[in-house]
């Protein structure tokens, strides 16, 4: 214990870290995923079938890679369903009061972003906690959404265009292209900038990451208008690819989200976890609801599945945390 | 003669390819206080687990009055008569007095808790006797540090505990709740019972200690008489092998140049018109008992707290808000706890480093790894943090070498000033000199450094002028020198004239 361990060679889970390992595990286990699905249903290794599952975990992934960097804050963002379903249906709104379909897209996506604002200002600048605060806002935004669609759709007097941007026929469905660009936008912020170090210390201890100088503040706040953003373009997306503003949609989904991140070895206490998990979280997620579908299994039974699944992957990531962070 | 009450004979253990305790023998003897010294890592605490049924040892064996001691549990050594009263006191603060003190001893019936409990009076009975201020039906949460001890030490002696173990027991406590510690720790040596004494501080041990065991890697190095020890260099050199240098040297001190000029502070947390300045290559210290004001004047300078007053920085009032502001005005601050304030201890030293400055290891707002990791590399290379790797997470670093990361982090600000909160507060006595040295590195570099700290030794070992503090005013400014008259001090910092 006294002498300096200097040279001694590290094992390859110390050259990975523990979030390399969680990562490196996750992603061995979709594919191992993969390959009993396929065994069990050989129709699952189909380029359709592929593009049906991601295409639904669009969604998961997109809201998923903001709530994570919420994560990693030390908070939570529960209005991201509802925020999404209020950008979807002030889409709706704009666009068929007239407004130029692209305008009308930036505008409700800009006002998923003053709701981040309004998360990010009530937790920093109050220190209310996030828990209440974005249930409140949820609320807030889930109220929006039923009144702006009178409590069911708006599917009339839409223009030609409104479901332009969720095209999913063709070669590549369009909310796959998105799902690969915001997903590599926070991939890159995540790994490579220092707001992003910043909010890891936040998560990990606010009062040390005080005392250092960091902006907490400013930086809770940014991160929650990413979420806040990418919520209301997930719901923009929905929208169009229904080509229908319903204000009930992503109902529940900031569970998911959040689930979606703890199977990725995202922690809930704040400081710890990665971009990359998401996508491991969502799909496997996705692979094994797609699995579950192949072989008919009920909700009620595919909703067990999940609960006993993110357990495993809680005990997993604890167990792969404990023997690696020493 | 005395009987032994514990013998250790050839007691080790290993973790894992590491020998925390290699082969230690030594008796302690029945109703005294045997002190246990050596830096961190020597071995103390793994000793202790043994001792209390924490861990179980590898080899050797122990004898209790006289019988084989092989405890299953810490729950099994208590009941054999062995009590322990750790650094952090396991309490539940929202709870009562009593309540706290039956957690666990609950006397049931049908899991319902009944109200007439034996052993509850029995405990109460015996915290009147050592300190009868403490009502038993007050919440732990609105007592001191002291008196939760001293309801720890009644759990254990209601137990009737033979050997009460405490662990750096006085490091949260002021002068006058040690000197109540000390009459506890003479009246549990008259019932009978021993003590087994963990401390850093050297002039504890000589007031209270009759044998003094040190421990140095593992191994046993010696156990002796505490008559039998002359000075503290004599101790100092038992627990390091080496001779310190102890004595005062003075810093190069530009007395022309005013780093920091303090005028007439003042707040509701205690501060009373607090002047003073700080001089450029100046190791300033604050010296007072806990609730003096020390951490309250660094937290005004640094922009934690708000204060009435004028803080002037190289000769320009500052108005500094928060520690971000600060660190622009140059100030770096090492907090006073380290764990909770200092460093983010689930993240690792190259996490930590940059904290306060990431423009050294980034541009334009991205990061580079390499640079990050070199950086961490560099620090931990000079100032000498023991770790396996810069990618190893502070959480599993010695308090020393997480201080020393605190440092790092400090010092990668560049700061023209650094203040430095209890710098050395459960550090070992290495480390405490390696941290003193880069102390002093930091003057002859032209920073200008303030010291608060409540250990008088450390005070004085490196600080060019002292303030003396007492109840939120600074009371007096003393030259350091041959000359300094620590009656007078204490004197001053207690309250005196």
């Amino acid at each position: 214990m006294a002498e300096l361990e200097l040279g001694k060679k590290k094992t390859l889970g110390q050259k990975l870290g523990s979030d390399g390992v969680q990562n490196t595990t996750m992603f061995a286990i979709l594919i191992l995923l993969c390959i009993i699905t396929t065994i069990i249903e050989p129709s699952f290794l189909s380029v359709s079938n592929f593009k049906n599952i991601l295409v639904q975990v669009s969604s998961t992934v997109i809201i998923g890679s903001a709530v994570t960097m919420v994560l990693i804050s030390g908070n939570l963002d529960l209005s991201v369903g509802a925020v999404g379903a209020m950008a979807g249906v002030m889409y709706g709104v704009f666009a068929r009061g007239g407004i130029e379909t692209t305008i009308a897209i930036i505008l409700a996506v800009l006002i998923g972003g003053i709701m981040g604002a309004i998360n990010g200002s009530f937790v920093a600048l109050l220190r209310l906690p996030s828990f209440i605060v974005t249930i409140a806002t949820m609320y807030v935004a889930r109220g929006i959404a039923y009144i702006g669609a009178g409590g069911a759709v708006i599917n009339t007097d839409l223009p030609g265009d409104f479901g332009a941007l969720g095209k999913s026929t063709g070669v590549i469905p369009l909310p796959i292209v998105y799902t690969i660009i915001v997903f590599a936008i926070f991939m890159i912020y995540q790994n490579k900038t220092v707001i992003a170090k910043e909010v890891y210390a936040i998560g990990a201890n606010i009062k040390a990451a005080e005392l250092s100088g960091i902006r907490v503040n400013r930086n809770l706040i940014i991160t929650y208008i990413m979420c806040g953003l990418a919520s209301a373009f997930a719901g923009v997306i929905i929208t169009a690819r229904f080509a229908q503003a319903d204000c009930k949609i992503l109902t529940g989904f900031e569970f998911d989200a959040v689930i979606a991140a703890v199977l990725g070895g995202t922690e809930l206490t704040g400081g710890k976890g990665t971009v990359f998990g998401i996508l491991m979280g969502a799909l496997i997620l996705g692979v094994l609801s797609n699995l579950m579908n192949m072989l008919g299994f009920a909700n009620y039974y595919q909703n067990l599945v999940k609960g006993i699944v993110l357990v495993l992957a809680i005990v997993l990531n604890r167990y792969i945390r404990s023997q690696l962070d020493r | 003669m005395q009987e032994n009450v514990l013998e250790i004979k050839n007691v080790s253990k290993h973790f894992a390819g590491v020998k925390a305790l290699d082969d230690v023998s030594f008796n302690i003897k029945k109703g005294s206080c045997h002190c246990l010294v050596g830096e961190n890592g020597a071995g103390k605490s793994t000793l202790i687990k043994i001792i209390t049924g924490a861990h179980k040892r590898t080899a050797g064996t122990i004898l209790y009055n006289g019988k084989e001691y092989n405890p299953s549990s810490t729950k099994d050594a208590m009941k054999t008569g062995i009590g322990c009263l750790f650094q952090e006191l396991n309490v539940v603060e929202q709870l009562r007095v009593e309540e706290n003190i039956c957690l666990g001893l609950e006397e049931t019936k049908y899991g319902i808790i009944q109200n007439n409990n034996e052993s509850l009076k029995k405990v109460l009975d015996v915290l009147a006797t050592l300190d009868a201020s403490i009502n038993p039906k007050s919440y732990v949460e609105e007592l001191s540090v002291a008196k939760r001890q001293v309801i720890e030490i009644a759990k254990a002696l209601a137990l009737d505990s033979d050997i009460i173990i405490m662990d750096e027991p006085t490091a949260a406590l002021s002068e006058e709740e040690v000197r109540r510690l000390f009459q506890v720790v003479a009246d549990l040596k008259a019932r009978g019972v021993t003590i087994i004494y963990i401390s850093h501080r050297l002039d504890e041990i000589f007031e209270i200690g009759d044998y003094i065991t040190c421990l140095r890697d593992g191994r046993h190095i010696e156990t002796k008489p505490r008559a039998d020890i002359h000075t503290r260099q004599e101790l100092i050199q038992m627990m390091i092998g080496k001779v310190l240098v102890e004595d005062y040297i003075p810093n190069k001190v530009d007395y022309n140049v005013k780093a920091i000029e303090a005028i007439g502070l003042t707040n509701d947390k205690k501060l009373k018109n607090v002047s003073f300045d700080l001089h450029k290559g100046e190791i300033l210290g604050f010296y007072g008992l806990i609730g003096a004001g020390k951490t309250e004047i660094a937290n005004v300078l640094y922009g934690v707290d708000e204060y009435e007053g004028t803080v002037k920085i190289n000769g320009a009032t500052a108005n500094i808000k928060n520690p971000t502001q600060a660190i622009a005005k140059g100030l770096a601050l090492v907090p006073e706890e380290r764990r909770t304030e200092g460093l983010c201890t689930m993240l690792s030293i190259c996490d930590n480093t940059p904290m306060m400055n990431y423009k050294t290891v980034s541009s334009g707002g991205i990061l580079n790894a390499k640079k990050m990791k070199d950086l961490a590399d560099m620090y931990v290379k000079k100032v000498v943090v023991a770790c396996r790797d810069s990618a190893q997470v502070i959480a599993f670093l010695s308090g020393g070498n997480q201080q020393k990361v605190v440092l790092s982090k400090c010092l990668n600000s560049n700061p023209d000033i650094i203040l430095l909160d209890e710098p050395t507060r459960g550090v070992d006595v290495g480390a405490k000199q390696e941290i003193y040295a880069l102390i002093r590195e930091l003057s002859e570099q032209g920073r200008s450094v303030i010291v608060f700290s409540s250990e008088l030794p450390e005070i004085l070992n490196i600080c060019d002028r002292v303030g003396l503090l007492y109840d939120g005013s600074l009371q007096e400014i003393i030259q350091n020198g041959d000359d300094v008259d620590s009656q007078h001090i204490m004197n001053i910092v207690t309250g005196g004239v």
